[in-house]
C-alpha cells in the first residue's frame, strides 16, 4: 500500500530513518537559531537590547525541555523520544499562532514569515519521522497535540513576548532533538 | 412558457466515450398528440441536419421513438428529434447537444526535481506523461502526502503534465502520485515516494577566484557554495581549459569527491592564461548536477 505500517520496518530501514531524522534535527537546530535571531531582531525594544534575557515562560500546551542534561541523557530512549514527540506534536501549531501574529505586527518582514513557516512545516515533518521511529521500535505514541497559543494576547508587548518564548523554546528542543537523534544514530548504525 | 414543448430527449446532455454505442428515446408529449395527431412513429432523428438512417429507430409506443448507434463516432452534435405530421411542414420537437471523448489514460512516467532557485528557496517541479489526449476537459493534480499528513493539491497552471512544489522539506520521506478525472472516468499514476534532498540539483557554485600559487604550475581556487552545509555536502567537477582553446581538461572526480570551497589545480604551464568552471552535486551522487559555474580565468606565474 502506500504507505509501509512502521512496525514492519526491518533494522536497516528503522536505521535509515534514524539517519534520516538525525539529519533533520541538524537543519532544525541550525534553522532554529536562524530563527530566534531574525525572530529578535524584528520585535524592537526590549527584545534587540543585548542584555535582553527574560526569565523562561511557560507556554500553554508546550512541555518545555526542563529535565536537566545529565537526567535527561540518563533517561531510556523512549522515553526521550516520546518527550520529544509531546513537543513536536505542539510546537508546528504554535509556530504557526506565531507567524500570523507576526503577520499583524510585522507585516513587512518577510524572511522572518519565511523563517517561521519553515519552522513550523520542519516540525511538522519531524514529528511524522519520530512518529515512525517510535513505530518501528514499538515505543508508545505521543499525546494528541495541542492546538494553538490559546486567545488573543492583550497586548502587543506580550504577543511579542509570548512568540519569544515560542521561538526560543523551539531552539531549546531542537538542541535536544539533534543531541537525542545523535545518541539513536550511534545505536542503529546503518 | 409561451412556447410549451412537444417533447423532449433523454439523455439529456451526455457525454460519451468515442467509438461506444448510444441509444437516445424522444418522448412527445400528450397534449401535443392529440393537438396535432401526432404519432412517434412520424418522429425523424437528425445529427446537424443530415437525417439518421430509419433503420437506426424504434417505435416504443405511441408517444416514444428511440434511436441507437452503434458507434458515437458517427455522432455530432445536435442530435434532434422533429416530426413530419400529415400534410403539414417538418417540426423541430427537442434537440440534446453530444459530447464525445475518452476517460483518462494513467499518467505514466512520473519524476520529480528539486531545482534550488535561491540559497533558501527550493521548487519541486514533477512531471509526467498525461496519455492520449481525451478530448473532454480533464484535470490532473498532483498529489502529495507525508506517512501522518496529508498536504495540498498541486493543481497545474496551464500545462496537463507538471506541476511545481514550493513547500519543499528535506529529510522527511514523500510520496507522490498523479491523478486524472474527466467526465468519463479517473486514473490515478503509479505512487513515487523519495526524501526530497535525494533529488535536488543545486545552484552552481559563485563567487569564483582564481589565484596564484607559489609554484608556476599551479592556480587556487576558491568559491562559495550556495547550499547549505546543513542540507547537503557537495562533490565537484572542476574543468578548465588555456583561454585561447576550445578544449576543455577535467580534474579527476576522485579528487573533488569531497565537500570543499577550495581546491589546487596542478601540472599547469607557467605564465599561461587558463578559463576555468565547476559544478556540483550531492556528495552520495544522489540528485542532479548543478548548471557549470561562471567561468573564471587566472594565470600561472612565471617560471
Amino acid at each position: 500500500s502506500s504507505t509501509s505500517s512502521s512496525s514492519s520496518l526491518s533494522q536497516q530501514e528503522v536505521a535509515t530513518k534514524i539517519k534520516q531524522t538525525h539529519r533533520l534535527t541538524v537543519l532544525l537546530k541550525h534553522c532554529s537559531e536562524q530563527l530566534l535571531a531574525e525572530y529578535v531582531r524584528h520585535q524592537g525594544e526590549p527584545f534587540s537590547s543585548p542584555d535582553f534575557q527574560p526569565p523562561a515562560m511557560a507556554v500553554p500546551g508546550l512541555p518545555s525541555p526542563s529535565v536537566p542534561p545529565e537526567a535527561w541523557l540518563a533517561l531510556s530512549d523512549g522515553k526521550r523520544l516520546w518527550h520529544l514527540a509531546a513537543a513536536y506534536a505542539t510546537l508546528p501549531g504554535l509556530l504557526g499562532s506565531v507567524r500570523r501574529q507576526q503577520a499583524e505586527l510585522n507585516p513587512l518582514a518577510s524572511e522572518l514569515h519565511r523563517q517561521l513557516e519553515a519552522a513550523a512545516r520542519q516540525c511538522l515533518g519531524l514529528a511524522g519521522n519520530l512518529e515512525g521511529i517510535m513505530g518501528a521500535l514499538e515505543l508508545p505514541g505521543p499525546p494528541p497535540p495541542s492546538s494553538s497559543l490559546g486567545g488573543p494576547p492583550t497586548s502587543a508587548f506580550l504577543a511579542k513576548l509570548t512568540g519569544y518564548h515560542v521561538c526560543r523554546l523551539h531552539r531549546d528542543w531542537a538542541m535536544r532533538s539533534h543531541e537525542a537523534l545523535g545518541l539513536l544514530r550511534t545505536k542503529y548504525p546503518l | 412558457g409561451l412556447v410549451q414543448s412537444c417533447g423532449y430527449i433523454i439523455p439529456e446532455s451526455p457525454v460519451l466515450t468515442l467509438g461506444s454505442n448510444f441509444t437516445a428515446l424522444c418522448i412527445l408529449n400528450e397534449s401535443c398528440l392529440d393537438f396535432g395527431n401526432i404519432h412517434a412513429n412520424q418522429i425523424i432523428w437528425k445529427i446537424k441536419n443530415s437525417v439518421v438512417p430509419k433503420e437506426q429507430y424504434h417505435v416504443i409506443n405511441r408517444t416514444v421513438s428511440s434511436v441507437t448507434f452503434s458507434d458515437t463516432s458517427t455522432l455530432a452534435t445536435p442530435l434532434t428529434c422533429n416530426v413530419l405530421a400529415d400534410g403539414q411542414i417538418e417540426q423541430n420537437i427537442y434537440g440534446i447537444a453530444v459530447t464525445l471523448g475518452l476517460p483518462p489514460e494513467k499518467p505514466e512516467n512520473l519524476s520529480c526535481i528539486v531545482h534550488q532557485m535561491s540559497k533558501t528557496k527550493f521548487i519541486m517541479t514533477c512531471t509526467w506523461n498525461p496519455g492520449r489526449d481525451t478530448f473532454l476537459a480533464t484535470d490532473f493534480r498532483l498529489k502529495s502526502q507525508w506517512p501522518l499528513e496529508t498536504l495540498p493539491d498541486c493543481e497545474p497552471q496551464g500545462v496537463n503534465n507538471s506541476c511545481g512544489i514550493s513547500n519543499v522539506q528535506f529529510f522527511v520521506n514523500l510520496e507522490v502520485w498523479v491523478e486524472a478525472n474527466n467526465a468519463l472516468g479517473k486514473a490515478e499514476s503509479e505512487h513515487v515516494d523519495f526524501d526530497p534532498v535525494d533529488i535536488v540539483k543545486p545552484l552552481p557554485p559563485h563567487n569564483l577566484a582564481v589565484n596564484s600559487g607559489e609554484l608556476p604550475t599551479v592556480l587556487k581556487l576558491s568559491w562559495e557554495n550556495q547550499i547549505s552545509l546543513v542540507e547537503m555536502e557537495l562533490k565537484f567537477n572542476i574543468r578548465y581549459r588555456i583561454s585561447d582553446s576550445p578544449d576543455w581538461m577535467e580534474v579527476p572526480p576522485e579528487d573533488t569527491a569531497s565537500h570543499r570551497t577550495s581546491f589546487t589545480v596542478q601540472s599547469l604551464k607557467p605564465y599561461t592564461k587558463y578559463v576555468f568552471s565547476l559544478r556540483c552535486m550531492k556528495k552520495d551522487g544522489l540528485g542532479y548536477w548543478s548548471d557549470w559555474s561562471k567561468e573564471k580565468s587566472g594565470v600561472t606565474s612565471e617560471a
